[in-house]
């Protein structure tokens, strides 16, 4: 387990994404045009200046917290699997990728049996293919296949 | 009286067998739709209009009105049984709906809840579209930019009460999602803003992908510590039938003023240019937030659930209301069965009425019919949606991540919309990690590109007064109570401390 004291990055994180869109806003966007009004950063500008206020404001509480935050490894094997499924759809295509991460998922990290893996992959496959690609027409992406195919 | 005539005139219309079929076969088919995550009323009926061409322009608009209302039945399933919203106007149906099935273990009862509440709303919606239709219709459009400004203020200052214990913490969020809602084209001058040379940036965040990744992609994230705990963690112990989901009398006495509320609200909400099923939702719950609730919301209150489920319902019906009396859509779906209605050679519009009773009257007397078809199947297929939580956690999440991430890419066509999906999903879990509420952070996301583009109207027809704001009746109005609804807290505020002061002396 890691302490992370992501309790103030969030704030800070929050305070520089501000700057940066009220900055955009107000010097690139343009805030009140004389003769037509409010221009396009006039509306986020806004709360760009109130979201740094109170950023700054919530990191200010932050030192105030009890706890610091805790992230499991396992936590983070689901963020890893995402990653991996969209990252695989460039080469197997998302179809494949999904159906792959099903059978790594259950046999690598689940251990499940054989039998309860197929019967996951076929319920997914129904609503993947069956539902989403047959009935709705969903084209997925084939990755390489494109071009193979 | 008249429209009661005209009513029965319509329900011959609507029961014939062909009819109850089309009905039957767009209950079940929004149902469906609703249920996954990333389709939403406006695919589904995109999907199925081409396929109308061939029914005659009355059974193809009762297919396609049964399809889009029956459409927010579906949402709340996903909404309830695995937090993750079908659409958007479920996000607050969630916020009740996952607490009440997975942390008190009544899903059944949290499904039955969602149904009859929409029934109720529906109901109401349709009985008011029924008898003052085009008044109704009329009466939205007085509601001009200034109107709509003033009314989204006040939706928008409502979010303040679903920010949790850290007012601070739920302010930072909100203002983030409208943020993140004006990156892309602004709609009224055609700039790219917040684009960074980025063409993806340059056409937004897409709000589905978006919605998926922060509801669900991170309740993936965060059910994987609970993967031992065997089932779905709500069904373990409960039966799995329509007589083990019954409510008792006492959860219906709870569920009937909060329905019947949200029902005369959504239907109002649903007749307003833009505002829509989301902003009747999130309005339902607002105000039963300001009421009275035997549990708190958000910890998995049946009132919680009933406002927010009557009134998108009723939104829905209350559409048809500007579409039908006017020719004006008031969603993305609402355009789409426009377009419909003049593929078949309809001109909707004042005239529609009187020119075309059976058409009219049939669609209208298709939504009473459409509503108890949709309530029996919703009602009846629960055992089968609760067999969902009986599966191991640790099998749900491979299943709720695919739902995720093939969701995520059906709403956008590009694996931009997976991507912000898998992004959103992190952001979410952080976010919570942290103690910041993720609700503020969705509704303002949905909300702000109708209050900015309202208030930048408003403001260039006053030539940048502000008088706009109280110099119009209805305006004005709400303008009043917008400020009721800032000023409340902090007079409470004041007296409790004038009280406290009096009382430590």
């Amino acid at each position: 387990m890691k302490k992370v004291r992501t309790k103030q990055v969030i704030p800070l994180f929050m305070a520089g994404f501000a700057v940066v869109f009220g900055w955009v806003g107000v010097f690139k966007l343009g805030f009140w045009n004389p003769d037509q009004g409010p221009a396009p950063g006039f509306f986020p500008s806004i709360m760009a200046v109130v979201m740094f206020l109170t950023s700054i404001l919530a990191f200010i509480q932050s030192f105030k917290e009890d706890g610091t935050v805790k992230y499991e490894k396992q936590e983070l094997l689901v963020i890893a699997s995402g990653a991996g499924i969209i990252l695989s759809t460039f080469i197997i295509g998302l179809v494949g990728s999904c159906f792959l991460y099903i059978i790594l998922w259950l046999k690598v990290f689940e251990k499940a049996s054989w039998k309860d893996t197929l019967i996951i992959l076929a319920v997914v496959a129904f609503i993947v293919i069956g539902v989403f690609g047959l009935w709705l027409g969903i084209q997925f992406p084939l990755g390489l296949m494109e071009y193979i195919l | 009286m008249q429209n009661l005539q005209l009513l029965l005139h319509g329900f011959q219309t609507a029961l014939t067998f062909q009819n109850v079929g089309a009905a039957l076969i767009g209950a079940v088919l929004g149902l469906i739709v609703g249920a996954m995550p990333g389709i939403g009323s406006l695919a589904g009926v995109a999907l199925l209009l081409p396929l109308t061409y061939k029914f005659n322009p009355t059974t193809a608009i009762i297919m396609l009105g049964a399809l889009y209302y029956s459409n927010m039945y579906g949402g709340s399933f996903s909404a309830i049984l695995l937090n993750i919203p079908g659409d958007s106007p479920a996000i607050m149906t969630a916020l009740d709906g996952y607490p009440m099935a997975s942390k008190k273990k009544r899903p059944g009862q949290a499904l039955l809840t969602a149904d009859l509440s929409s029934f109720i709303g529906g109901s109401i919606g349709i009985c008011i579209l029924t008898f003052t239709g085009p008044a109704l219709a009329n009466l939205g459009l007085k509601f001009g930019p200034s109107e709509m400004t003033a009314l989204l203020l006040i939706a928008m200052t409502s979010i303040s009460w679903l920010v949790g214990e850290n007012p601070t913490k739920g302010v930072v969020i909100t203002m983030f999602g409208i943020i993140l809602a004006s990156i892309g084209m602004d709609t009224l001058s055609g700039v790219p803003r917040y684009d960074f040379g980025n063409m993806y940036l340059l056409g937004g965040i897409p709000f589905t992908p978006y919605i998926i990744g922060a509801v669900g992609f991170s309740q993936v994230i965060k059910l994987i510590m609970e993967r031992d705990q065997g089932k779905g963690g709500a069904a373990t112990d409960m039966k799995l039938t329509i007589r083990g989901s019954m409510i008792t009398k006492h959860d219906f006495r709870r569920l009937l003023p909060p329905a019947l509320r949200s029902g005369f609200l959504g239907t109002f909400i649903g007749v307003l240019p833009g505002a829509g099923a989301t902003t009747g939702s999130f309005m339902g719950y607002a105000v039963q937030k300001k009421m009275k609730s035997e549990e708190e919301l958000g910890t998995g209150a049946i009132e919680g659930i009933a406002s927010c489920e009557a009134a998108n319902n009723a939104a829905a019906a209350g559409a048809f209301a500007p579409l039908l009396a006017l020719g004006i859509p008031g969603s993305g779906t609402g355009a789409v069965l426009l377009g419909g209605l003049m593929m078949w050679g309809l001109n909707p519009g004042p005239l529609l009425f009187t020119n075309e009773p059976d058409f009219t009257w049939g669609l209208i007397a298709s939504l009473f019919l459409s509503n108890i078809l949709t309530l029996a199947i919703a009602v009846c297929v629960i055992p089968f949606l609760l067999k969902i939580l009986s599966v191991p956690v640790k099998y749900m999440i491979p299943c709720i991540t695919v739902v995720c991430v093939v969701g995520s890419y059906s709403s956008s066509y590009s694996m931009y919309g997976v991507l912000i999906m898998f992004l959103s999903g992190i952001a979410g879990y952080l976010l919570d990690k942290n103690d910041y509420p993720t609700a503020p952070m969705l509704l303002s996301f949905v909300l702000a590109p109708l209050l900015e583009s309202n208030m930048r109207k408003a403001f260039i027809i006053s030539g940048g007064s502000l008088d706009i704001f109280f110099t119009r009746p209805i305006t004005c109005v709400l303008m009043v109570v917008f400020f009721g609804v800032v000023a409340t807290p902090v007079v409470k505020s004041m007296m409790k401390n004038k009280t406290a002061g009096k009382a430590s002396k």
